[in-house]
């Protein structure tokens, strides 16, 4: 304890000293935090970039090669180009979901349903308006491939719980499902139609199968039952005249609880009053409940699969994977690496400036303390010889002038983490102006537009009938402010780097003064 | 009994070949004051150096309690079993009188309570009054340095006090107060006091008086 006592002592009757060298500590510590803070907002800010870009997949058709297979085959086609866009199954990009280069895969589905039991919501409207313009009720109506319906039934949806749009009621007894053919239904819904936790509702939805080409299709008429893969389906003509398998499922799922919905019911005004569009009727259940009942090659759920690989470099295992799992040449796997590097280049540029000023700084600041120093250990070496005369252990002289130049240090910290907190946002918008200045006249002549924060992986790897273009990298702009955070892990490299260097240089020069017998510094001094 | 015994001591600077002690032996017995004359350079000061544990002899043993100064813990023997009184004082400039005592008395571990009294205290018996203790050494006079030093060598009750020159900074009045000092920590306290001087006035206050020359013995006398 009296070490600690003798050290503060010095450092309050030695003030010119001291002072002198705090303050180069302190600048030390300032640029230091500054280059720190950049350095690990711009990591942040590329790892989080390269999460929605670089890590996110997407399995895009070749459309250079579809174009020239089209080409191909146009020339018996009197000169007309037909496009098939091809699609992937859903049991195959389920297959994909085990690929080894993967951290995550978010699955979940959707399809549309009705129900004799309960009413949703807008429905009996939409009904009256239908049939005054003697249109098709919307029940059953197929829909792309999805067969739509006045409820939406979605499998493993669980986004919105996650994003704060949807809770569960607190009535003590709602419970998310926690096993298959269970689901929750929406407060406004429950109401309507009176329905309880631990109600069993029973929803009923349309699958649709390819009629096979090798099929006799002499029979074929309206209403005829036939009979694909083992399972029985009615025929329906369509409006071009060409007919449609299809099937009718049951759903009997189980009510768990209840779900209050924070958003509006319609997401935008042009499905206003569509009772498929509505949110308050989405029926939420599990994948495993929508997937069971349904058969190879079967068309009615919309399956949305999102691939993220474990960092982009996994980029060519995840392709090899799935190629022998089955796709096609004719899809691409990439990542949207372009609008990546578009993006963060700035950043990546502001990061090395940061790394390289630190660096400089780190060096130089040690070098200028380490003589700093020393000078200062040299004028006390008298001090020394009479403590070690005295009896006070080589130990426990450093351990007072290590303690002097922690203290230091100490105070120096929480001066300069202040004043770098503060210069760091004006001195980052400052440098990342300069960065977007290069990066623009390196690109004059290419189309920009916002990006920053804009959400562009949303929807990468989505399947499902559709498969997503990737964004062109043209349409990406290259992230214009950076918002400066201070984390903890900032904190402890400077406190680390600050103590680090201060020992360094304290026991640098406290190991060529302990070596002396006390004799000889006092022999030197007199 | 002997509280200190050098058996044929020898001493060389580093890269150096002339030896600066040849063959020194002495025995130093409790209650005793030794005076150590000689020219300069004849190897007083390197003989308090030596017995102090400041450094090392090249040859022979220097015994302390039966224990060789090599083979024992040198710091701690500086701290608890020996007080040295520089010529020129040795105490910390940019500390008070009593803060110098005070950090004496922790390094050496003394087991006091209140480490402050007993420092005012022991000033107060050597004519440092409680207002100059609380100075700074630089705003002391030499006599009054003097007076911490000596201090600060007995205030850890050391077995061996030595004191190098100790009055040859100071008027006759202080040296004669300051001898009454080391006599009276001899005669009264039972230590053994051994100073190196050139002062015919601090040999005639010592016991015993150890003659030196280029590094030999050449007398030892007892005083009446």
């Amino acid at each position: 304890m009296y070490i600690l006592g003798n050290a503060l002592r010095n450092l309050i009757r030695n003030k010119g000293r001291n002072i002198l060298m705090a303050a180069i500590i302190f600048a030390i510590i300032a640029t230091t935090v500054v280059a720190l803070i950049i350095n690990n907002t711009s990591d942040a800010v590329i790892a989080s970039y390269s999460e929605r870009f670089a890590s996110e997949v997407s399995i895009t058709p070749d459309m250079q090669k579809l174009r020239e297979e089209a080409l191909a085959a146009a020339g018996s086609a009197e000169g007309r180009l037909q496009m098939i866009r091809p699609e992937i199954s859903p049991e195959l990009m389920l297959e994909f979901t085990k690929s080894e280069a993967l951290r995550e895969s978010v699955a979940y589905a959707s399809l549309g349903a009705n129900s004799d039991e309960i009413i949703a919501i807008d429905q009996a409207e939409e009904t009256e308006t239908q049939a005054e313009t003697g249109g098709r009720l919307p029940d059953m109506a197929i829909f792309g491939s999805t067969s739509a319906g006045n409820f939406k039934v979605q499998g493993d949806y669980w986004q919105d719980f996650i994003d704060g749009n949807r809770a569960l009621d607190d009535d003590g007894i709602s419970a998310m499902p926690a096993m298959d053919g269970e689901c929750l239904v929406s407060g406004d819904l429950a109401e309507a139609n009176a329905i309880a936790v631990g109600d069993i509702l029973a929803f009923s939805s349309v699958f649709t199968i390819p009629i096979p080409g090798d099929m006799d299709t002499e029979n074929f008429a309206d209403g005829v039952i036939v009979e694909i893969n083992e399972t029985e389906y009615t025929l329906s003509v369509r409006q071009d005249g060409m007919f449609t398998a299809s099937r009718s499922v049951d759903y009997d799922l189980k009510v768990t609880g209840i779900y209050i919905d924070l958003t509006d019911e319609y997401s935008n005004s042009f499905t206003q009053g569509n009772s498929s569009q509505n949110r308050r009727n989405e029926i939420l259940t599990t994948l495993g409940t929508l997937l069971d009942l349904r058969k190879a090659d079967e068309t009615g759920i919309n399956l949305s699969v999102t691939y993220y690989l474990k960092n982009p470099d996994f980029l060519g295992q995840f392709e090899a994977e799935v190629r022998a799992m089955g796709l096609d040449d004719i899809f691409l796997v990439s990542t949207d690496s372009a609008s990546y590097e578009k993006i963060v280049r700035p950043v990546e540029g502001l990061k090395s400036i940061s790394i390289t000023f630190m660096i400089v700084v780190i060096i130089l600041g040690a070098s200028i303390l380490l003589l700093l120093s020393s000078i200062s250990i040299r004028e006390r070496k008298y001090e020394i010889g009479v403590l070690r005369a005295m009896g006070m252990k080589k130990s426990k002289v450093a351990l007072g002038l290590w303690t002097e130049i922690l203290v230091i240090t100490a105070i120096c910290l929480i001066l300069g983490i202040g004043a770098g907190v503060a210069a760091a946002q004006p001195i980052t918008d400052s440098l990342l102006q300069v960065q977007i200045e290069a990066e623009q006249d390196d690109a004059s002549g290419q189309a920009v537009f916002q990006g920053a924060g804009s959400g562009a992986g949303q929807g990468g790897g989505r399947f499902g009938g559709i498969i997503r273009n990737p964004e062109s990298s043209a349409n990406v702009q290259p992230l214009s402010e950076m918002k400066v955070t201070v984390g903890l892990d900032t904190i402890l490299e400077i406190v680390l780097i600050a103590f680090g260097l201060a020992s360094a240089a304290g026991l640098f020069s406290i190991s060529k003064i302990t070596k002396y017998e006390p004799i000889k510094i006092l022999m030197e001094r007199n | 009994m002997n509280v200190l015994e050098m058996k044929d001591v020898r001493y060389r600077y580093e890269g150096t070949d002339k030896d600066v002690l040849k063959g020194i032996s002495i025995e130093f017995k409790a209650g005793k004051v030794y005076t150590i004359v000689g020219k300069s350079g004849s190897g007083k000061s390197t003989i308090l150096s030596l017995i102090a544990g400041l450094d090392t002899c090249s040859q022979g043993e220097i015994l302390h309690g039966g224990s060789d100064l090599k083979k024992i813990d040198r710091d701690s023997y500086r701290a608890r079993d020996i007080g040295v009184i520089f010529q020129s004082f040795n105490l910390l400039t940019n500390a008070t009188a009593i803060e110098n005592i005070v950090l004496s008395m922790n390094i050496s571990k003394n087991p006091e309570k209140d480490k402050k009294a007993f420092a005012y205290a022991l000033l107060g018996k050597l004519g440092i009054d409680s207002e100059t203790a609380g100075r700074r050494i630089l705003k002391l006079s030499g006599g009054e340095q003097q007076r911490v030093g000596i201090a600060r060598a007995i205030a850890n009750n050391p077995d061996i006090i030595i004191a190098d020159e100790p009055t040859g900074n100071l008027d006759s009045v202080t040296e004669s107060a300051i001898l009454d000092i080391f006599t009276s920590l001899a005669h009264v306290e039972g230590k053994c006091v051994v100073i190196a001087t050139h002062s015919k006035e601090v040999t005639a206050v010592a016991d015993q008086v150890l003659g030196i020359s280029e590094g030999v013995m050449t007398s030892t006398a007892a005083t009446a």
